[in-house]
């Protein structure tokens, strides 16, 4: 069982509209999750050996660019394998989010 | 229960025939034995049941595939929806509701699929039939790239490669989902 601070609830400690890419897009933009919540708590369950567990549930949807900037921006600061491998979603809403993230990661690029 | 009485009405009356074997003089027939007659009788009953459960089983499966299609004639009439919205930012910007409204429309179509792909799971329609919503569902994924890949939250005015490439995915979605109702319909 993962403890609280190897799990990401999108919904309640972020925000329940992800907005888009950069921060300059707006609030909630993809750039905004990955700096203030996403890499931290990566940060720290790699430390602990752990995986991080992302509650996607709960949101108005989540738009590509938002996806793509936030899990696609993680796979190009720590590498594609590491950040697969430390990661686990739960979606129980949107079960092929889960896909599609894996989709951005593994198409990183710098 | 008026249509099984006339059905054992019907079975006595065979049975009664099978045992008589000249008229006007009832007599039993020596040669008929009770395995026979409950042979025939047996069979009788199967060849009644048998269409009755089948039918009904077949009209079951046609209430749930009409209980999905429904579903399916939902997610396309949201993906037409969205497609006249994306259009019509070629000549306005798209605002931040209007964004946001997309993104939770292309949400509820995703979640509707996966109800969808759950039923016919469940309800045992042909592997071929989740072949297809498996299509659908990559087919929604590409629309929605193409859709959400670029739109910030303020405003958003697609290009028109944008826009070729909504049309392309866009037609393929609709395709797909005419090739599911097709599918469930055969």
């Amino acid at each position: 069982m993962n403890s609280l601070e190897h799990m990401i609830r999108v919904a309640t400690e972020f925000s329940k509209s992800p907005g888009a890419r950069h921060r300059s897009d707006g609030e909630f933009s993809g750039e905004e999750f990955l700096e203030s919540l996403l890499e931290p708590r990566f940060k720290l369950a790699q430390d602990a050996r752990q995986k991080l567990t992302i509650d996607l549930d709960g949101t108005a949807g989540y738009a590509t660019s938002f996806l793509e900037a936030a899990f696609g921006g993680l796979a190009r600061k720590y590498g594609i394998e590491k950040v697969l491998a430390g990661l686990e979603f739960i979606s129980h809403e949107e079960p092929s989010l889960v896909d599609e993230i894996t989709e951005y990661i593994k198409e990183a690029k710098d | 229960m008026r249509f099984l009485s006339h059905v054992a009405l019907f079975i006595f009356g065979v049975i009664v025939g099978l045992l008589v074997t000249k008229v006007p003089g009832l007599r039993i027939k020596p040669e008929a034995n009770i395995a026979e007659i409950g042979n025939f009788g047996l069979g009788l009953i199967i060849a009644l049941v048998l269409p009755l459960v089948v039918n009904r089983a077949i009209e079951s499966r046609r209430r749930r595939g009409d209980i999905v299609a429904d579903h399916i004639k939902a997610v396309r009439a949201g993906v037409a929806s969205i497609h006249e919205r994306f259009a019509a930012t070629d000549t306005a910007p798209m605002d931040i509701g209007q964004t946001r409204l997309i993104v939770a429309n292309i949400k509820e179509l995703s979640t509707t699929l996966t109800l969808v792909k759950r039923g016919l799971a469940r309800w045992g329609f042909r592997s071929t039939a989740l072949d297809v919503l498996d299509r659908t569902t990559t087919a929604l994924r590409s629309y929605k790239k193409a859709v959400t890949n670029r739109i910030p939250a303020k405003s958003f005015r697609p290009t028109t490669l944008e826009m070729m490439e909504e049309s392309a995915t866009y037609i393929n979605l609709i395709t797909s989902l005419e090739d599911l109702m097709d599918e469930l319909q055969s």
